[in-house]
């Protein structure tokens, strides 16, 4: 999976209404709460098959940071 | 610990008992602050939407006392053979003694019988099987396993910004000796490491009652908390490997199995892992969260009885129960269950 579609995956599953890119701030993102980041969590294993954790997601402050976590399984 | 199977042990019969009330999610304006479209949210990923909680009295005890009124008037059970009864529950009637005493006596089980109490949560009836099958293996009789949990009593675990995700239910378990049972095979782990990842920090005796810890309504403040990142992430991790380490090691195929009944954690955990264990969908009900809540180590028994009492009635089916949660712990189990009776889900008669 390419960088592009992960970032796709996260959008559609979180639900993410606004406009985003990598320099968004998730915390300025009304749909960025609690379950938001378990939801990523899951992504992260379920379609990268990276096991992230709880801590590491919970220290991303943008969507950069976020998307840099699965780094080494993008195609 | 390493994988070890138990001989002789028949999974006879279950029965599940829940409150009358019922709570929807929905009908709480307090949640979220009020914001209906992140409780929408919730409940779409989660799969939440009703639960059931006891009324104010109204203990674990008493919910699966009646489930096994039930088991044994509808499979009627000599409670003579009954040589020991095991309470699994974290919501005891008593700090002391162990209830599953209080139980026997009420039941009216001959006074030959072991009694005693486990805290389990959601790991509850898998530990069940392997603790009553290995009491079997030296009692030779029958062993009764009562499991439940009546989470509504840990109030602040309701507060705002805690998913009120929990219904209260208890249930009965008839296990038999059976020397020609097939052996049931068990996964069984624990990371305590994460101990305060689901935690109710007050009450015991490292941090007993004291005077301030009363909400202003005069309940008392178990700080009972859930860390669900944390969770997530020991789900994820150890979960699926559980499920694909227990089927090797019973030498069976995923696609020999009937059913994966899971704890009813919450829609998106039952998801993933299936997902990532690569197991049929279609295979693991999670019908149960959506009209019940997640009901801790009752959650296994009540799927059975809420969705597969038809299927399980006659003939022999192969299951994978698999229970994680507070611990935090993980167990799980391939038994074949040949006419396998479960009760109706049935309400609690005050």
């Amino acid at each position: 999976m390419k960088r592009a579609e992960f970032l796709q995956e996260i959008i559609d599953t979180v639900e993410i209404e606004d406009v985003i890119n990598e320099n968004t701030v998730l915390d300025d993102l009304e749909e960025w709460d609690s379950l938001a980041s378990i939801t990523t969590l899951a992504l992260f294993k379920q379609k990268l098959g990276l096991n992230v954790g709880a801590q590491e997601v919970k220290k991303c402050q943008t969507v950069k940071e976020l998307l840099d976590l699965g780094v080494a399984k993008y195609e | 610990m390493p994988e070890f199977c138990l001989n002789n042990v028949r999974l006879a019969a279950v029965a599940t008992v829940v409150p009358q009330t019922e709570l929807k999610l929905e009908d709480d304006k307090t949640l979220y602050g009020g914001n209906e479209k992140q409780l929408k949210r919730v409940m779409k990923s989660s799969g939440f939407d009703k639960r059931r909680i006891v009324a104010e009295g109204v203990t674990t005890s008493d919910l699966c006392q009646q489930a096994a009124e039930r088991l044994f008037l509808e499979c009627n059970v000599n409670k003579e053979e009954i040589s020991a009864v095991v309470f699994i529950t974290q919501t005891p009637d008593y700090p002391m003694p162990a209830t599953a005493c209080l139980i026997a006596y009420k039941l009216g089980l001959p006074y030959t019988v072991a009694a005693f109490d486990i805290n389990q949560g959601c790991a509850g009836f898998v530990y069940g099987l392997w603790v009553g099958g290995s009491l079997l293996n030296s009692t030779k009789k029958k062993v009764l396993l009562l499991i439940g949990d009546t989470p509504s009593k840990y109030t602040d675990m309701f507060r705002d910004g805690a998913a009120p995700i929990f219904g209260d239910a208890g249930s009965a378990t008839l296990l038999e000796y059976d020397e020609s049972a097939e052996p049931i095979y068990f996964d069984i782990g624990t990371d305590g490491s994460n101990f305060d990842a689901i935690i109710a920090q007050n009450g015991g005796f490292r941090n007993p009652p004291q005077k301030d810890m009363f909400y202003s309504n005069g309940t008392f403040e178990y700080l009972a908390q859930m860390d669900g990142m944390r969770v997530m992430e020991f789900t994820l991790n150890q979960v699926p490997a559980s499920v694909t380490k227990v089927l090797k090691y019973a030498k069976v195929d995923k696609s020999d199995i009937d059913w994966f009944v899971l704890h009813q954690a919450n829609k998106m955990i039952l998801t993933n892992i299936a997902m990532v264990a690569d197991l049929d969908l279609a295979k693991v009900p999670m019908q149960t969260l959506s009209k019940y809540g997640n009901q801790s180590s009752a959650s296994i028994p009540c799927t059975l009885c809420d969705c597969l009492k038809n299927n399980l009635a006659t003939g022999v089916h192969k299951l994978l129960f698999s229970g994680f949660g507070i611990g935090l712990c993980w167990a799980s189990c391939v038994v074949s269950v040949t006419n396998l009776y479960c009760s109706a889900v049935y309400t609690y008669k005050e």
